[in-house]
Formats: C-alpha cells, sequence, structure tokens
C-alpha cells in the first residue's frame, strides 16, 4: 500500500469538493452577498489548491486497480479530509467562528446527518445554507457510491447489487465496471431531486428554498432553513417532502431495476420491511398523539417516523414532547435506517432481518441439532459469510453506541452541563444513526450548541464513522493496516 | 426400465421390438423376454426402420438420456410411429419436447414420488385409486396379524358384513398375485386389494385393520432426485417433513430450494440420529437413498424405533414383491412406477381407464359394455370368468356399486374388472 498513491487519490476528492464551493458562491452573488461571495470562492481555491498538490503528488504512481484494504483507507481518510476542508466556507465568512462549532457542523453535513449547532439558520447567509445543504447532497452522492463499491464487501446491498450487475470474477477489487453502476445510481438521485426541486417550488417554496430542501431530503441529510424545520411550510410541501425521504431511504438500484418493472419494489424482502416499519410505527404513533385534527396526527405521524427511520432528520412537530412510550420507540427507530444502498444511515433493515432470521434459525437449531437450516430474506437465501459479518456489525454498532453513550455522559458531567440520560444516550443514537435530532435536550426544538466542545468532538467523530458503516473507520486503528 | 417393460407387454401377447446399443445387454434381454431385439443406436434413422417403427401402434424412448429419448421419439415421429412415449426428467426440456412429436412424457423419478405421495397421505393404506369420479375405490393394504380379517377366508367375511358395500379382489403374497375366491383365506402380511364405496368404506377398513389417518410428519431417508422430488411434494401439501442424509453439499442444497423442508446432516443408518433429531414420532418413514442395502436397514431401524409406517425403494424389482410386508410396509421403485403410467397409456379403446399396482402385476380396467354385447342380460354367475380376473365394481348411469354374483349386466354398464396380464387379452372377447 502505497501512501503517496493514496493522497493522490484522496486529493482528487478534495479538489472536487473545492470545485462544488462554486455553488454557494454563485448562490451569494445572486443574493448580492458580495462578501460571503468573495470567501467562499477563497475557501474553494484554497481546497482545490490543497487538493491539486496532493492530486499531483500521488499522480505518477504506477496505475493499478485498488485493493479492498487501500478503498476502505481511501474512503476513510477522504471523508476525514473533505470534511476538514468543508469548514472553511463557515470560517471564512464568520458564520461560524469556532473550529469544533464548524467541524460539527461540516461532519453533520456531509455525513448527511442533520444535526447542527446553528440556532436559528434563517439568519444564516443564503451562500452558507447553500452550501450547508450541498454538504448533504454531495454526502450523499458519496454514499451512492460507498454502496457500489464498499458495502457489497461488507456483505451489505451485495445480494443486492450482484443482481443488478453481477461483478466480476475479482470481488475484492474495485473494478471500472463499478464507475458505471455508480454513474447510473447518480442519474436517478438527480433525477429525484430534480423532480423534487420542481414538485417543492409549484408550492409555497422560493426556488432557494426548494433546492436547498430537495438536497438535503434526497440525501437524507435534514438540514432546513427555516428554524421551524418543515413546519415553516405547507401541509403539500410536507406530503412531498414525506414522498421523496421515503424514496431516498430506498435502495437506489432497487429504483434504478425497478424503473421498468415497477413489481420489483414489492419483491424485494428489504423493501418489504422497511416500509413495513414506517407503516406500523406511523400508526402508533397516530394511536398515541391522537387528536381532534386527525389530518394533521396522521401527516405529522407519517412524517416523524418517515424522517426517522430514512434518517433524515426533518420535523413538523416537536417529538420531544410526546409521550415517554412514544419517545422510546423514536429512540429504537435511530437504529433502523433506510435500506442497504439508500442514502439512509444507520443499521439498515436488511441487516436488522437478517439478524433476525439468523437468530430464528439458531433457535432451530435446538430442535434439530444436525438440521441445515438456510438463513433467508424473504426468498434470498443469506450466505453464511454475511451473516457472520452482519453480526459483528451488529456486535460492533451496539458497543461503539454504550461506549459513546458513556463517553458523553463523562464529558458532561466534567463540564457541568445539563444532559441527562435520555439525552446523552438519544445524541450519541442519532449522530451515530446520522438521524440528526435527539430527544430531550437535544430534541427537535432544540440545537447542539450546548454540547460542550469535548462532547462536539464525540459526535462529529460518531456520525462518520456511523456513517461509513464502522469499518472503513475502525480500520484506521488497526496495526496490520499500516504493516507493510 | 425398456427390459421391464418389454416383459410386461409380452405377457399380454404383444409384439414387442426391443432397441438397445450395448450388445451384451442386448443378447441377455433375447435370452429372457419373448421379443425381438436389435443392437444398434435408438435414435438413428436406420435402425428404428430396421425395427420397423413405420408400423408399430407405439413406440416408447426410456433410455437414460432425456436427449436420446426426445431425439429418437422425434425420429421416429418422422418415420411414422402412430403414438410415441419418451421419458424425461429435465423440466426445462418437457416444456419443448411435446412440440418435438412426443405424445405422452413420463419422469420416473417424479411417478414415484406421486406414488410416495398418494401412499403417505392416507397412511396405512399403501394404493388408492378411485373410479367412477371417487364413488368407487380400490384401495390397497398391508394385512397386520391383530386385523380382525386375518386368518378368515372371504367366505368366512361375508357373513360377518352388514352391508355389501365392498370386496376383497385381489391378494399379493409372496410376490404373487391372486384373484380373490370365496374360498381364499386372508393371512397376515397379505397385500388386499379391496373395492370399496367410498362413502360407506369405514367398516371394511376397520376389518382389515387399515387406518385411514393422514400423515402429519414424514421422514425422508436419502436426498437422491426421488428423495428431492417426493420432499418437495409433501413440503407443498403441507406435511412437516426431514429429510436426512449423510452429504452436506446434497443437503444443503436441497435446504436452499426448499424452504419448509428441515434438512438434516446425518447418517440415516444411525438410530441415535433418529433419537435426537426426534426423528421417531414421525407417522411415516420414506428410505429412498440410492442404495438398495441402506433402505432396508433404514426402513427396518425407523419400524424398530416406533416408525408406524416405513416405505423403502429399490432398483432391484425382484426385491420390490419380495420385501414388501417382510418387516417393510411397502416398496417403490422409479422403473415400475413409470412403467406403470406408460401401461395406462397404452390401453386404448374401450377402456377408460387403467390403473396398475405398485407391488402387483395385476391391473384394474374401467370397460364400457356395448348393446350388442352378448354378456347383457346376464348374471355375473353366469358369465363364468376366468379365474385371473373378476369384475369388482359396476358403474351405471350415475350409480356406483360393488355388485354380488347375483346382479345382472345392462348395455351400457362400465364394469371396473381386475385381472392378471395372462387375462387381459382374454377381456375383449369375453365382453365382445
Amino acid at each position: 500500500m502505497s501512501l503517496r498513491r493514496l493522497l493522490g487519490v484522496i486529493g482528487a476528492v478534495v479538489g472536487a469538493t473545492g470545485l462544488a464551493m462554486i455553488l454557494p458562491a454563485i448562490t451569494a452573488l445572486i443574493y448580492q452577498e458580495y462578501n460571503e461571495a468573495l470567501q467562499i470562492a477563497l475557501a474553494g481555491i484554497a481546497t482545490m489548491a490543497a487538493g491539486t498538490a496532493a492530486f499531483t503528488y500521488g499522480r505518477n504512481e504506477r496505475q493499478q486497480a485498488l485493493t479492498a484494504r487501500e478503498g476502505f483507507v481511501i474512503v476513510g481518510m477522504s471523508w476525514l479530509a473533505i470534511t476538514f476542508f468543508g469548514t472553511l466556507p463557515y470560517l471564512a465568512t464568520g458564520t461560524i467562528t469556532n473550529f469544533t462549532d464548524a467541524f460539527f457542523e461540516t461532519a453533520a453535513g456531509y455525513s448527511t446527518t442533520g444535526a447542527s449547532i446553528v440556532p436559528d439558520p434563517g439568519v444564516l447567509p443564503k451562500g452558507i445554507l447553500m452550501w450547508r445543504a450541498l454538504t448533504q447532497w454531495l454526502g450523499g452522492m458519496g454514499i451512492i457510491v460507498l454502496s457500489v463499491a464498499i458495502l457489497p464487501l461488507l456483505g451489505v446491498g451485495g445480494v443486492e447489487l450482484a443482481r443488478a450487475e453481477s461483478p466480476g470474477p475479482a470481488p475484492d477489487r474495485l473494478t471500472p465496471r463499478f464507475k458505471e453502476t455508480a454513474k447510473r445510481l447518480w442519474l436517478v438521485y438527480l433525477g429525484f431531486t430534480i423532480a423534487e426541486t420542481l414538485l417543492l417550488w409549484a408550492g409555497d417554496m422560493t426556488l432557494f428554498e426548494a433546492i436547498a430542501h430537495s438536497f438535503t431530503t434526497m440525501s437524507t441529510g435534514g438540514f432546513g432553513t427555516d428554524v421551524r424545520s418543515m413546519a415553516a411550510f405547507s401541509a403539500y410541501a410536507q406530503w412531498v417532502v414525506i414522498a421523496f425521504m421515503f424514496l431516498a431511504g430506498t435502495s437506489f438500484a432497487l429504483h434504478f431495476r425497478s424503473l421498468t418493472k415497477p413489481r420489483e419494489y414489492l419483491r424485494n424482502a428489504e423493501f418489504r420491511l422497511y416500509s413495513g416499519i414506517v407503516v406500523v410505527t406511523a400508526t402508533v404513533a397516530v394511536v398515541g398523539t391522537w387528536a381532534d385534527e386527525i389530518g394533521n396526527v396522521v401527516r405529522d405521524s407519517l412524517f416523524t417516523m418517515t424522517s426517522l427511520v430514512t434518517t433524515t432528520g426533518y420535523a413538523t412537530t416537536d417529538f420531544g414532547i410526546w409521550p415517554a412510550s412514544l419517545q422510546i420507540m423514536v429512540l429504537g427507530l435511530m437504529f433502523v435506517g433506510g435500506m442497504a444502498g439508500s442514502t439512509g444511515g444507520s443499521m439498515k433493515p436488511y441487516r436488522l432481518g437478517v439478524l433476525y432470521q439468523a437468530a430464528k434459525t439458531d433457535v432451530r437449531k435446538v430442535i434439530h441439532p444436525r438440521g441445515v437450516f438456510i438463513v433467508r430474506l424473504g426468498n434470498d437465501v443469506v450466505p453464511s459469510g454475511i451473516i457472520k459479518s452482519v453480526q459483528s456489525f451488529f456486535v460492533l454498532y451496539m458497543f461503539i453506541f454504550m461506549t459513546g453513550t458513556l463517553a458523553f455522559g463523562i464529558i458532561a458531567d466534567i463540564s457541568g452541563a445539563n444532559f441527562d440520560l435520555l439525552s446523552s444516550a438519544s445524541a450519541v443514537a442519532s449522530s451515530f444513526g446520522n438521524v440528526g435530532p435527539g430527544l430531550a435536550a437535544v430534541g427537535p426544538s432544540s440545537n447542539y450548541a450546548l454540547v460542550p466542545d469535548l462532547g462536539k468532538w464525540l459526535l462529529s467523530f460518531l456520525m462518520i464513522v456511523g456513517r461509513l458503516e464502522i469499518f472503513p473507520i475502525v480500520l484506521l486503528f488497526t496495526r496490520e493496516l499500516w504493516r507493510r | 426400465m425398456g427390459s421391464y417393460l418389454a416383459e410386461r407387454l409380452s405377457l399380454e401377447h404383444q409384439d414387442v421390438v426391443v432397441i438397445e446399443s450395448d450388445p451384451v445387454t442386448a443378447m441377455e434381454v433375447q435370452e429372457q423376454i419373448d421379443c425381438l431385439v436389435i443392437n444398434g443406436n435408438g435414435s438413428s434413422h436406420d435402425t428404428l426402420e430396421q425395427a420397423g417403427v413405420d408400423k408399430a401402434d407405439l413406440f416408447i424412448a426410456v433410455t437414460s438420456s432425456d436427449a436420446v429419448n426426445v431425439l429418437s421419439a422425434h425420429a421416429a415421429a418422422k418415420i411414422g410411429s402412430a403414438r410415441r412415449i419418451a421419458r424425461v426428467e429435465d423440466p426445462q426440456l418437457r416444456a419443448g419436447a411435446a412440440s418435438l412429436g412426443v405424445d405422452l412424457l413420463i419422469d420416473p423419478g417424479d411417478a414415484t414420488a406421486r406414488d410416495l405421495e398418494l401412499l403417505v397421505r392416507e397412511r396405512g393404506v399403501s394404493e388408492v385409486r378411485e373410479f367412477a369420479g371417487g364413488s368407487l375405490a380400490l384401495i390397497g393394504g398391508r394385512i397386520s396379524a391383530n386385523a380382525p380379517a386375518a386368518g378368515m377366508t372371504l367366505a368366512d367375511l361375508r357373513k360377518e358384513m352388514d352391508e355389501w358395500s365392498w370386496l376383497v379382489a385381489a391378494i399379493v403374497r409372496h410376490g404373487e398375485t391372486i384373484i380373490a375366491r370365496g374360498g381364499t383365506r386372508i393371512l397376515p402380511g397379505d397385500h388386499v386389494v379391496s373395492m370399496i364405496e367410498h362413502d360407506k368404506g369405514d367398516p371394511a377398513l376397520k376389518m382389515l385393520g387399515l387406518l385411514l389417518e393422514p400423515a402429519k410428519k414424514v421422514t425422508i431417508l436419502g436426498s437422491t432426485r426421488v428423495a428431492e422430488l417426493t420432499a418437495k411434494r409433501l413440503c407443498q401439501q403441507g406435511l412437516q417433513t426431514i429429510l436426512v442424509d449423510p452429504d452436506p453439499e446434497r443437503v444443503r442444497r436441497i435446504a436452499t430450494d426448499n424452504p419448509r423442508l428441515v434438512a438434516i446432516c446425518g447418517d440415516p443408518t444411525d438410530s441415535k440420529l433418529f433419537h435426537s433429531e426426534g426423528l421417531e414420532t414421525s407417522d411415516a418413514a420414506l428410505a429412498l437413498t440410492g442404495w438398495d442395502e441402506i433402505n432396508v436397514l433404514g426402513s427396518l431401524i425407523a419400524k424398530a424405533v416406533g416408525i408406524p409406517i416405513a416405505v423403502s425403494r429399490f432398483h432391484r424389482l425382484d426385491l420390490v414383491t419380495l420385501l414388501a410386508g417382510v418387516g417393510i410396509d411397502g416398496a417403490v421403485s422409479a422403473r415400475l412406477s413409470a412403467a406403470n403410467e406408460i401401461l395406462r397409456f397404452v390401453r386404448r379403446g374401450r377402456i377408460h381407464s387403467v390403473v396398475t399396482f405398485q407391488d402387483s402385476d395385476a391391473e384394474a380396467l374401467e370397460i364400457e359394455v356395448e348393446d350388442t354385447s352378448k354378456i347383457v342380460g346376464q348374471t355375473l354367475r353366469e358369465m363364468h370368468l376366468p379365474h385371473d380376473m373378476i369384475v369388482g365394481g359396476i358403474v351405471r348411469g350415475d350409480r356406483a356399486f360393488v355388485p354380488r354374483g347375483s346382479d345382472r349386466i345392462e348395455a351400457g354398464d362400465r364394469l371396473i374388472v381386475i385381472a392378471l396380464p395372462s387375462a387381459i387379452h382374454m377381456v375383449d372377447e369375453l365382453l365382445g
């Protein structure tokens, strides 16, 4: 593994995000925020310069397909690098003066979490709001690449994509075929984004708001442009967002395959599980929050549950003041996530389904000790290698959640901040699952500004670890990786 | 399989030509069976012409190769044989074979699986064949030592009966089929074929000691194609099905293809395995491995650990009739199942349906009596039927019944005749 060569690739990624800063700079120009436009443009140029330098440094290394190990390292390092450079527009314009806060905000952007330290997004310059939304949209694009190139190596989404693309004989190599797949999925992503923008624009949103919200819906990010989140917009806009959150939480490979055969959706076991969870929990929420204006209750319940399951994190109602039993359900949903191959975060219904089926099989084993039982999700057989990797993923996920909550509690206690158990656990679960808002002190009506600095670093780190499905980041900390 | 068919058909006084590619086998067939044997490739045009396929009423291709069977049936169709039967196992090939001039496709494995399914569904009864839309049924079953009818002659049995709703048609004993007479004595271990009016069947089954309780849990030993097909059928019927085989790869593949099946990787002749996996509470065990020896052993162990019914599959045809009843409740053979299917197809004309049995070469034929027939107006007693056939049922209009000797035949009746192969060619002239 050549560090120089890795730098080359990472440089290219960083350079590309620098290029992307042109869009918020132009937005600022349009809204006559000339200072901000200049500052964002400078940040972009600085980022591009750094990226180009690294790219040039690593370019001359021999060209060869990347190994899985290199792929993991590149993903982990690139994500950290773009988050670092992504802070520049905030710092350059002075909208966020503290580096910790800027890093938190950028991490919440690229990881499509949507947790924010900004008390009121409405007062931010339009250029910066665009950058916030754009980081999420780019993060969503990155996740789609990951779902093609990395997740199959972790045994998630592999079955899904194998059927769509049938990858070559060496699955541990990142072959050019992945490029083609990624391009197709990006087209679907782009298509949905444009469609949502037009639908929202047709309602009560301005074009700017429509674009910003489409960016953060399709990436299941959840950054808004108003302090009231989606509650600031009409019922029509909320219904549109419910539909597109649901689409964003669905596997993009499945979308692509279903373009010509819509029946494919229902044939997919993970899709059935995913939509089942949304419908059932929304029904429970309707019953739990029953009120006279039943139309609003249904819309709010469906909106909240779709937002939580897809890990978007928009809010139309403050679920922080719901009955305790419903709040426990909210906390539980932070561990579900969108489908494998979607832009949603967290554990994914696929993994939960496999875990359940594998456990069921183990119970049957007690009755028939010599029985050969095949774990399947729907009609698809789950290979034993995938079961193992899903089980270890689950163990790692819960372990990180537990230790994260403990660490967060300790940090909060030492800094004298007032965070109870529910706040701590939900802040960690929400960041780790890339949801956004938590409960109690970090609920939808509040924000993360009051979290102590060390706590913000912990949460930022968890967002990135969770977004990259744990393994690529954990791998960076293993000694074996760095040995020759 | 071809030689068994040739033997059956030649016993019925049909002219049989066998085409066999292996000279040694050809010689053996020539020695054992009264037929013409041609040594050559069955799919070649010349060989087929030499065999006189153009004059044949029926062409049967039952080699072990699907491709050869379809190809030679196609060639025979071109030369001009009347009807063609081909053995095809590959389900994908079956769809296209019909367009290539094959009138009947048979699959020995599937035919066996179908027989086994029937056998398991009606436990204790080893065969059920229905007539006249189900109002009459031929039921085959093994007589156990404690059955009320054991040791009685049929004449004794008559006196015990309250109602004339059933009769014993044939008895299979030591591999030999006897058409039942008044003086015939039922012995334990006999396989008895009875004609029963279906809605009044219970007293008969009680007398013969056959319980008609369908199985709920079935253990299959082995992972052969027949085992897999049977398991699939039983699973589809909603039965709790367990398959045991020592080959982990095959077990895994079968488990993958059949979600409802419980597949166990283990030795099917290991009595401890029967205990630890809870197989001893099965209602039936089917030994379907590829080895006759293991099937016998597996069946005996199954019986010993307390499974009430054990059925074994045999390659060697003599074992099918010999061992059924000796510790094993029933025996099947893929070759017999498929041959029976072909025999049903062979009969045509006034014969409406034909039924054959697993361990007996007797057949049941449903024949229409024409207005001009000389037997119209005769009682059964007056007909003086030969000893190797019996009229087991009469279908008259929408009524079907088990006849007495004093019943008269009417024009338009359909008779259900149970006959041995030696009598089948006489059925026509007797009724004509």
